[in-house]
C-alpha cells in the first residue's frame, strides 16, 4: 500500500505550510529529512488525517487520508510528548488497542506483541508520568503498530533514544520495511536516518526539493556552494593561494578576515590544511557562516545563503 | 461490530478520565460552600416561630400562636399533613381560631418560596449547575484538547462525529449524578423544605444538566480555552439575557430553567416582566438546547481541523 501525496498545498491563512507536494512513499524506510518550520510537521499532520489538503489529495491506498477507512491502514507516532500520564505504558498501549474495535482478549495479545516488540515488556507497568524521554518515545510507536497499519508514520521517533535502543529500533523498522510495510520516518538531524532509510526526501520551506538515496543526497549537499570566513595573517597572501583552488568561486577581503565562497568541503578544507602546514600563513579563525540544514535548503531552495 | 467495540472502548476511557480527573476535587470546593450556606441559613428549621413572628407582625400575632402556626406549617411543608387535614383533625380550633390555618398555609408559602429562590433558583440552577457541567463537559473533549491527546484518538478508525457523541455520552451521567447527588444532599440538609423541593425540581435538574452539558461541549468543540468562555457564558451572558426583558431570554438555558421552577413550585415571577413558559415548553426547550448543541458540536467536530494539537 502507497502513502501518496497528489499536488498538494496547505495553507494556513496567508502562509504556505506546504506547496504543490507531489510524492508516493511505497514499501521500505524513506526518510524525511527537513528544518523546523519545512514543512515535515505539515505532511505528517496531513497524511495522519489531522488536516486537510486546501488543494490536491493525500491518499492512503485508496481512500483520502481524512477518511475514517484510511485509518485502519495508519500507524501514527505524534511528535508530541503527550500521554495519559496517570496510565500505565501497558494499560495505554491496551487502551489505543481497544479503540480499534478488537475485543478485550485481543487487544491485550495484540498491545503486548507490540510492547515486545519495542523492548519494553519489563517495563510497562511504570506509569508513563515516571518513564524516560526513550520509554515514553518506544510506548508511542507500539500504540501505533498494534494494528498492523500498512502504512507507518513515526514523527521525529529518535529523540531521546540512546544508541543502543537506536540500534534495536533500526532492526525493529527494517523487519516492518520487509513484511512490506511503508514506513516514514521524520528527522531534522540527517544522521539519525543515513544507515536506516532507504530513501530520503528533502523538503524545504514547503516544497520537496530532493529526494534519493542518502548518497544522492549527500553528493546534493557537498556540490551545494557555502561559505567560509577566516581571519588569517597575512590575509592578501592567503587569498592568493585560495584563488588558485578549482572549488573556490570568489575570495572577498576586509582588513584581515576573508570571506571565502566555494564549493565541494572535503576538498577545500583538505586543500586549506595543506597551506596551513606549510607555515608560511597564520590562520588564526576559521568559521563556516553556514553550513548545516539551513544553509543547505537555502541554497536548494534557490534563495537564501551567501 | 468493531466500531461498536470501539465507540464502547471510548466511552469507557472518557468516563474513566472524568472520573479521575482533578474536576471532582476542585468542585468540593463550590459544593461545600454551598452545603455551608444551606445549613448556615437554618432552612432545616423553617417555618421558624421567628420568620412566623416577622411575617404576622402587623396582625399582633401572640409568640405562642406563632410557634403553633410554625409547627403546624411545617408539617404542611414536609408534606406530612395538608392544610386541610389540620382543619380535619382539629376542628374545634378552626372553629375559635380560623385564622391559624390561613396563616399555616401561608407560612407553608412562603417558606418553600424563600428556600425555591434563594437555594434552588438562585445558587444551584444559576451557579452550581453550570459550574458542575462545564468542569466535565469542556475537560471531557477540552481537557484532550490541552494535553493534546486528541490526536491518540483521532487517528482511530472511529468517525469524528462517534468520538464526540462518545465523549458526551459519557460526560451526561457524570454530571448528573454530581448535580442530583448534590442536589439531594441539599434537600437532605434543608429538612423539610428539602423533602417537599426534592421531588418538585429534580426534573429541572435533570433537564437543565442536559442542556448546560451540551451546550458547554459545543463550546469544548468550538473554542480552545472553553472552560473560561464556559464560564464568562454562564455567569455573565446567562444572568444577561434571562433578565432581558422580551423575546431576547428565549435564548438562554436559566430561563427555562426558572420558568419551569415558577410554574412547578407555583412561585411568584422574579419581576413583572417575566413571563415564564409553561413546565412542557421549558422541559422541551432544555431538551431541544441540549440535543442541537450535541448536532451541531458533532457535525463541526467531523469537518474541523485542530492544528494546535502539535
Amino acid at each position: 500500500m502507497h502513502l501518496a501525496f497528489e499536488h498538494v498545498s496547505k495553507l494556513y491563512g496567508p502562509v504556505i505550510g506546504l506547496n504543490d507536494f507531489c510524492c508516493r512513499i511505497g514499501p521500505g524506510i524513506t526518510g524525511l529529512f527537513g528544518s523546523n518550520g519545512a514543512g515535515k510537521s505539515t505532511m505528517m499532520k496531513l497524511a495522519s488525517g489531522q488536516l486537510r489538503p486546501s488543494q490536491g489529495r493525500v491518499m492512503i491506498g485508496e481512500h483520502s487520508a481524512w477518511s475514517t477507512a484510511a485509518k485502519r491502514n495508519l500507524g501514527y507516532s505524534p511528535d508530541t510528548d503527550s500521554f495519559y500520564e496517570s496510565m500505565t505504558g501497558r494499560a495505554f498501549v491496551t487502551t489505543m488497542t481497544r479503540l480499534y474495535g478488537y475485543s478485550a482478549r485481543e487487544s491485550r495479545e495484540r498491545a503486548e506483541k507490540a510492547i515486545a516488540d519495542v523492548g519494553m515488556t519489563d517495563r510497562a507497568d511504570r506509569k508513563i508520568a515516571g518513564c524516560s524521554h526513550g520509554m515514553r518515545q518506544r510506548i508511542k510507536l507500539a500504540q501505533a503498530m498494534v494494528h498492523d497499519p500498512a502504512v507507518l508514520l513515526l514523527d521525529e521517533p529518535m529523540t531521546g533514544i540512546d544508541p543502543g535502543g537506536r540500534r534495536e529500533f533500526k532492526q525493529l523498522l527494517e523487519r516492518l520495511a520487509g513484511e512490506g510495510k511503508a514506513v516514514l520516518v521524520s528527522t531534522h538531524i540527517l544522521d539519525e536516518i543515513e544507515d536506516l532509510a532507504d530513501q530520503i526526501l528533502m523538503v524545504a520551506r514547503g516544497r520537496l526539493v530532493a529526494s534519493g538515496t542518502i548518497n544522492d543526497i549527500r553528493n546534493l549537499i557537498a556540490d551545494e556552494p557555502f561559505s567560509v570566513e577566516i581571519v588569517a595573517e597575512p590575509a592578501r597572501q592567503l587569498a592568493a593561494a585560495l584563488m588558485a583552488f578549482g572549488v573556490v568561486l570568489s575570495v572577498a577581503i576586509r582588513g584581515d578576515t576573508l570571506t571565502v565562497r566555494t564549493t565541494n568541503q572535503m576538498e577545500f578544507f583538505g586543500q586549506l590544511g595543506k597551506i596551513g602546514a606549510e607555515g608560511n600563513i597564520a590562520i588564526r579563525k576559521l568559521e563556516v557562516l553556514d553550513a548545516g540544514a539551513e544553509a543547505v535548503f537555502g541554497y536548494l531552495a534557490g534563495g537564501r545563503g551567501a | 461490530m468493531m466500531l461498536a467495540r470501539a465507540f464502547a472502548a471510548l466511552f469507557l476511557l472518557s468516563l474513566r478520565r472524568l472520573i479521575w480527573s482533578m474536576n471532582t476535587v476542585m468542585l468540593l470546593l463550590p459544593l461545600g460552600g454551598v452545603a455551608l450556606f444551606v445549613l448556615g441559613m437554618h432552612y432545616a428549621e423553617l417555618p421558624s416561630t421567628r420568620m412566623s413572628e416577622r411575617m404576622f407582625r402587623k396582625s399582633q400575632i401572640r409568640s405562642d400562636e406563632a410557634a403553633e402556626v410554625a409547627r403546624l406549617a411545617r408539617q404542611v411543608v414536609a408534606g406530612k399533613s395538608s392544610v386541610a387535614s389540620l382543619v380535619m383533625a382539629d376542628p374545634i380550633s378552626a372553629v375559635t381560631n380560623p385564622m391559624r390555618f390561613d396563616r399555616v398555609d401561608k407560612l407553608a408559602a412562603r417558606a418553600v418560596e424563600k428556600f425555591s429562590v434563594e437555594l434552588v433558583m438562585g445558587l444551584f440552577t444559576s451557579f452550581l449547575l453550570p459550574v458542575i457541567a462545564l468542569a466535565y463537559a469542556t475537560t471531557s473533549l477540552g481537557g484532550d484538547r490541552e494535553e493534546r491527546t486528541l490526536l491518540f484518538l483521532l487517528v482511530r478508525p472511529i468517525p469524528r462525529a462517534l468520538i464526540l457523541l462518545a465523549k458526551t455520552a459519557a460526560t451526561l451521567p457524570v454530571v448528573m449524578g454530581v448535580s442530583v447527588g448534590a442536589f439531594s444532599l441539599y434537600c437532605l440538609l434543608a429538612g423539610p423544605l428539602g423533602t417537599r423541593a426534592y421531588p418538585l425540581y429534580l426534573p429541572v435538574v435533570i433537564y437543565t444538566s442536559i442542556a448546560y452539558t451540551g451546550l458547554f461541549q459545543l463550546f469544548a468543540v468550538c473554542f480552545r480555552h472553553s472552560t473560561m468562555i464556559a464560564l464568562m457564558y454562564s455567569l455573565f451572558i446567562e444572568t444577561f439575557l434571562g433578565n432581558m426583558p422580551g423575546i431576547v431570554k428565549q435564548v438562554a438555558v436559566n430561563y427555562y430553567a426558572r420558568s419551569m421552577m415558577i410554574d412547578l413550585g407555583k412561585l411568584s415571577p422574579p419581576e413583572s416582566w417575566f413571563i415564564p413558559v409553561s413546565t412542557e415548553t421549558a422541559t422541551l426547550a432544555l431538551a431541544a438546547i441540549g440535543t442541537v448543541s450535541l448536532l451541531a458540536g458533532m457535525i463541526i467536530f467531523q469537518r474541523r481541523e485542530y492544528r494546535d494539537l502539535t
